[in-house]
């Protein structure tokens, strides 16, 4: 499967082998609107997103509160908006636009209900505004990621139902075979959003469960999205990218099988943090979940490791593969700061297990660092999300844009290299927003827990973080821009001829009024 | 994988173990708490009193969950030496010395005299061990005993007397455990810092109260008025050195007041109601040592609660 879908996809538009079997060009083709339009709404919520980010930021280094007398540009408001914004209004829509024109691709059939998908889309806009909006306004339930009112989380469902049903079909509908990784990732994906929102929504809001249920619910909802939807879009567009990039065929689809299994399994039991006042069994579980997603991630990295031995050069050519190659490493790192704590800490017990062996009373020595006690609730936590959610999951977005923008608009003549500066901002940007926060988090987390430095020095310290982090959301809010502008300049290029008469006849009567 | 069919049952079976492992087995659990009935007849937790509880809603609107937590946390244990009985002989005192480097000849003495006394706190159990074994080089007969004590930054820090259990959240909606550290804990405010009209200047601009603070003001959740209206009895009180602290933005007029609106109003008695130092089953609180040897920075209001 693999190997046919290289050659068919390397070889550019290829001839029909018979009337089911449509042309690279078609499928193109019968993506074009939904997928335009859910990649420049996905470019324009993540300016939103990271304009807001850099006024939080400022309100928490600058002196003397230069906003503080407008409710809404406070941090208590903008940074959820931030969040709320580069979730539902960035990711859910690049990943639903990659999944449209992937699952196109890959089963090699036209997207079936365009249409729909494209009024979804518009609905789901709306919705997302607002739920910003509402944000803003303080209008919120609360919920870290959920914060969005209730009206608003239906018509969010309702939206991603409309504009993942015809991706479905469109799965259904595929040239029958082996199923490749990107297949099964991307129909995992698709269905897990709706789960977990659904259940999480009305767990919290319809029929509230009591007391600190609430947020475990949350935090299981947040390991869900981040790892399994997330991490299974960006994964399976990966899975796509690379051989589809270099030319070579998917080193092992047995890899990858293995690698979607265990992580559907124990994914989705992580996310409750070492310590919590809850029953210590729940964060036991989720530490030891978290352990064992070391083996997908070893399998991840072998099999692109080996599909891509050799061609490395290559990536400065290539703005899609640099982003690819980037965005894989990033989900290396992000899994790894997730890994971390639990693997050191069983190092420990190991280590304190065959002390017991020895003479002498040492049991309580350990070799490392308790770093999942250390760095909860510090600065850690935010920054390895991100890094996973736009480190990985947003550089492998701009990858697949940059791959599928100029193809669904059929513009022959763009250099496979475009958006090569895009992406070099980008991560330039993700390097000074998220080290900063994870390594300082690291050393706020250390001061945290040493009672003897007062408070006002921790966060006199954590400042200076936070500031190299503000360079950081520059950088990203840049490059969101350019990712605008590019689509923008493709879409003028399409469309343009067919809207200059339209905007002209627009003008003509205004200043025939003005005369 | 060829057959669509299975994967897709596979995916349903890992979506329902997911809820079922993370929220069902959990919710078992939790979902059937009980409030504790207290010794003297109270029960923890209680409902908020009705202008704290529209407090609740103006620190969720306000975002203050992404800078605060609301959770006490508990790294371990430490130990209290207790010396319960043993004779007055210098071999004991000088022991006691060994002990603890603080003790002068006289002091070890009376307290000898008045057992059962504690003498070291805050340690580990190996400083325990070797503690007592240096007792019992004093005097063979010595009974020494020990208190367990919770411990951990937070509660060093001051910022609880007890961690925080699943209890302490029972009645909360939504629940504001909170996922970063910017500014201080919150779940024992109330306790640590009781005066509503110190919380009123702090969210009017917390510099003026704490030096260095790093916490942004929110002066929309006050107005100015006139001195002589009836709006000007619920002012705060700023004293001369605060008034200066003030930037000129903030600064009330020489015939004008800083009077909290509604929301700032319930904002601070909401703050004053988060306490979370009822002892529980669930996570006991040992007397605090009467005598500390050294001078803890939450031995105040630790003593205060537990007195109370």
């Amino acid at each position: 499967m693999s190997s046919t879908e290289n050659k068919s996809a390397s070889a550019g538009v290829e001839a029909p082998q018979s009337p089911s079997f449509p042309s690279i060009s078609e499928i193109d083709a019968s993506c074009r609107t939904p997928v335009w339009m859910l990649f420049t709404s996905a470019a324009k919520w993540l300016i939103f997103a990271f304009a807001a980010s850099l006024l939080a930021t400022i309100n928490l280094h600058a002196e003397g509160g230069i906003m503080s007398h407008c409710p809404v540009f406070t941090y208590g408001r903008l940074y959820p908006a931030f969040m709320n914004a580069l979730i539902y209004g960035f990711g859910i829509q690049a990943a639903l636009g990659a999944a449209l024109w992937l699952m196109a691709r890959v089963g090699k059939t036209r997207l079936i209900g365009a249409g729909a998908a494209t009024v979804g889309t518009i609905f789901w806009n709306i919705a997302v505004t607002f739920g910003v909006v509402a944000i803003l306004f303080g209008w919120t339930t609360g919920f870290e990621l959920l914060e969005m009112p209730f009206m608003v989380s239906l018509a969010l469902l309702v939206s991603y139902m409309v504009i993942a049903i015809p991706a479905l079909f469109t799965f259904r509908n595929r040239q029958k075979g082996e199923l490749y990784p990107t297949q099964y990732f991307i129909m995992a994906a698709l269905f897990w959003f709706p789960w977990i929102y659904t259940a999480s929504v009305s767990l919290l809001n319809c029929v509230p469960v009591h007391g600190v249920m609430q947020a475990v619910v949350a935090w299981w909802f947040g390991a869900n999205l981040y790892l399994v939807f997330f991490g299974f879009i960006g994964l399976g567009a990966i899975f796509y990218l690379v051989p589809h990039l270099t030319g070579r065929a998917l080193y092992s689809s047995n890899y990858a099988k293995t690698a979607f299994w265990l992580l559907l399994v124990f994914a989705p039991l992580t996310g409750v943090p070492q310590g919590s006042p809850v029953p210590a069994w729940l964060p036991a579980l989720s530490s030891a979940a978290s352990l064992v997603l070391i083996a997908p991630l070893v399998l991840i990295i072998a099999n692109l490791h080996q599909t891509c031995k050799g061609v490395l050069p290559e990536i400065k050519k290539n703005a899609s593969l640099k982003a690819a190659y980037f965005g894989a490493h990033m989900f290396v790192l992000s899994v790894a700061c997730i890994v971390v704590g639990p693997l050191l800490e069983t190092i420990n017990n190991v280590f304190s297990f065959f002390l017991i062996f020895l003479p002498g009373d040492a049991t309580s020595a350990k070799p490392f660092a308790d770093i999942a006690d250390t760095t909860r609730l510090s600065l850690f936590g935010p920054g390895a999300d991100m890094l996973l959610l736009f480190g990985f999951f947003g550089l492998v977005m701009f990858s697949i844009m940059h791959l599928a923008f100029p193809r669904v608009l059929d513009d022959k003549n763009a250099s496979p290299n475009a958006g090569g500066l895009q992406i070099n901002v980008a991560i330039a940007g993700i390097a000074l927003f998220c080290v900063p926060m994870i390594i300082g988090g690291f050393l706020q987390g250390a001061r945290l827990h040493d009672s003897g430095i007062s408070f006002v020095d921790v966060s006199n310290f954590t400042t200076n973080f936070i500031r190299l982090r503000t360079l950081g959301e520059l950088a990203i809010l840049v490059s969101a821009v350019l990712l605008f502008l590019g689509q923008i300049l493709m879409l003028w290029k399409t469309y343009g001829s067919h809207c200059l008469p339209c905007i002209k006849g627009l003008l003509k009567p205004t200043t025939g009024e003005a005369k | 994988m060829k057959h669509a069919p299975y994967v897709f049952v596979g995916v349903l079976a890992c979506m329902a173990g997911t809820i079922w492992f993370s929220v069902f087995l959990p919710h078992m659990q939790l979902g059937v708490q009980q409030p504790h009935q207290e010794k003297t007849g109270g029960i923890y937790p209680g409902k908020r009193p009705g202008e704290a509880a529209q407090g609740a809603d103006v620190y969720r609107a306000n975002g203050c969950v992404y800078c605060h937590s609301q959770q006490v946390n508990q790294t371990g244990f430490v130990l209290d030496v207790v010396l319960k009985k043993a004779p007055v002989t210098p071999s004991m005192i000088q022991a006691l010395k060994y002990a603890n480097p603080a003790f002068e000849d006289k002091a070890a003495e009376t307290m000898l005299n008045n057992l059962p006394a504690t003498i070291a706190t805050g340690i580990n159990l190996e400083s325990f061990e070797l503690i007592k074994k240096q007792l019992m080089r004093g005097d063979e007969t010595a009974e020494i005993g020990f208190v367990l004590r919770p411990s951990g930054a937070d509660l060093e820090r001051g910022w609880g007397v007890r961690r925080s259990v699943a209890l302490d959240y029972l009645y909360e909606h939504p629940v504001q455990l909170g996922s970063q550290r910017l500014g201080p804990d919150l779940a024992n405010v109330g306790v640590r810092l009781p005066d509503a009209q110190w919380h009123l200047k702090h969210l009017y601009y917390p510099a003026s109260v704490v030096s260095g603070s790093k916490m942004p003001d929110y002066p929309y959740l006050f107005e100015r008025v006139k001195k002589d209206t009836v709006a000007a009895a619920n002012a705060i009180e700023f004293t001369a050195e605060e008034l200066a602290a003030l930037p000129a933005s903030h600064q009330p007029g020489s015939d004008e007041v800083v009077v909290p609106r509604k929301e700032g109003k319930t904002l601070a008695a909401y703050l004053l109601s988060l306490n979370s130092s009822t002892p529980l089953p669930s996570a006991p609180m040992p007397p605090q040592p009467k005598k500390a040897a050294p001078a803890e920075t939450n031995a105040a209001p630790a003593v205060a609660i537990l007195e109370k």
